[in-house]
């Protein structure tokens, strides 16, 4: 038996409600409609968060007595990511000579424009947890202090491999979609074939599907994925994960699963 | 009702998505996903049912959509569906 009744609000109010926000719903999924103003919320929560990290730790360094510590961790850090911005730098280039060496005449303009210096390095500064462990949708967003101007589709490398490449930029934070993304595709090749692998959803695996038949890829697992270069963002050769798992989809179709190679929360860089 | 009382009842449900987004980052390596906010929501609708309608529903769930959400209308359209049941099934006259 009910305590008590509502005041009368008439079913129309609730159907104007339901309609209206199945409408911005449908919107939003099929055309991204509200990205943009998403995106910005989650910036100014960043900032929030970030203002009331620093002034917490402004707070507690004010009461700390011990200075000379601080700054030599400090200093320790910044010699670290100095350290790890050369290595990543070395890294290119090495990989950059090789490709002169073996680059055929109508790719050399496509690779002069990939040939960058200009490698700068960000801290991570939110990582969506929550859908990158159970749901499609694997973003990661790095803190762009320095203002430096990032082009869409830039690849983004984390430890030794590529792991993402930027999709858009809200305020000072840079959003990353990794490979692992349903909506991301990367084209790569072994030595037997070339595909383009999408996101599977779930943690540092992507996947892409083949019309050959599953007796072919007899002992394959555990062999090296690479970059293949195709898609004019990403260096070829880059090793990028190893073939995990090999379904059948049906008797001329197979599945080939890739664990990628790289931790997305490993230090990161962009190209 | 005033103002300042949906802005309380807004800011707890809000506490409550704050700490399942903090808690399900442990709780979901156990396939468990915990939904404070929406307990929230529920115990006003049932605290207050003759002062919560349509419309306040419909802007918590944008508020919650904008700062919690992948995408904008999911927690609208749920927090309307939810109210619309509890007004018309639990407190129908």
């Amino acid at each position: 038996m009910a305590r008590s009744t509502p005041s009368y609000t008439p079913v129309r109010n609730y159907a104007l409600g339901f309609f209206l926000s199945a409408f911005l719903l449908f919107s939003d999924i099929s055309y991204g409609a509200f990205a943009p103003l998403r995106g910005f919320v989650h910036a100014s929560n960043l900032y929030v968060q970030m203002v009331s990290i620093s002034m917490f730790k402004n707070i507690s360094n004010s009461l700390s007595s011990f200075q000379q510590n601080r700054n030599l961790v400090q200093e320790n850090e910044e010699l670290r990511e100095e350290i790890h911005k050369i290595r990543t730098r070395d890294f290119i280039q090495r990989k950059d000579a090789e490709e002169s060496l073996q680059i055929v005449n109508f790719q050399e303009t496509l690779f002069d424009s990939l040939k960058t210096n200009d490698i700068n390095l960000f801290k991570i500064t939110s990582i969506d947890l929550r859908n990158y462990l159970c749901c499609s949708t694997h973003r990661i967003y790095l803190q762009n202090s320095n203002q430096v101007q990032v082009a869409e589709n830039t690849p983004v490398f984390g430890g030794s491999s590529y792991i993402g490449q930027t999709k858009n930029t809200y305020l000072n934070f840079i959003e990353v979609i990794l490979f692992s993304d349903t909506k991301h595709l990367l084209p790569i090749k072994s030595n037997f074939f070339y595909c383009d692998a999408r996101g599977k959803g779930k943690p540092m695996l992507i996947a892409c599907k083949l019309n050959k038949n599953i007796d072919d890829f007899q002992n394959k697992i555990g062999e090296s994925i690479f970059t293949s270069g195709l898609g004019g963002i990403f260096l070829k050769d880059i090793e990028v994960g190893v073939i995990s798992a090999i379904n059948s989809i049906s008797i001329n179709e197979i599945e080939v699963v890739i664990t990628l190679k790289t931790i997305p929360w490993k230090k990161t860089s962009l190209e | 009702m005033k103002f300042s009382n949906h802005l309380i009842i807004l800011s707890t449900i809000m506490l409550g998505y704050w700490l399942d987004d903090s808690l399900n980052t442990i709780s979901i390596k156990l396939f468990l996903e915990l939904n404070f906010g929406f307990l929230i929501f529920a115990y006003w609708v049932f605290a207050l049912p003759e002062k919560i309608q349509s419309s306040a529903a419909l802007i918590y769930g944008l508020a919650i959509d904008l700062f919690f959400s992948n995408v904008i209308g999911f927690n609208m359209l749920f927090f309307t569906c939810n109210l619309l049941h509890y007004s018309f099934v639990c407190f129908s006259i």
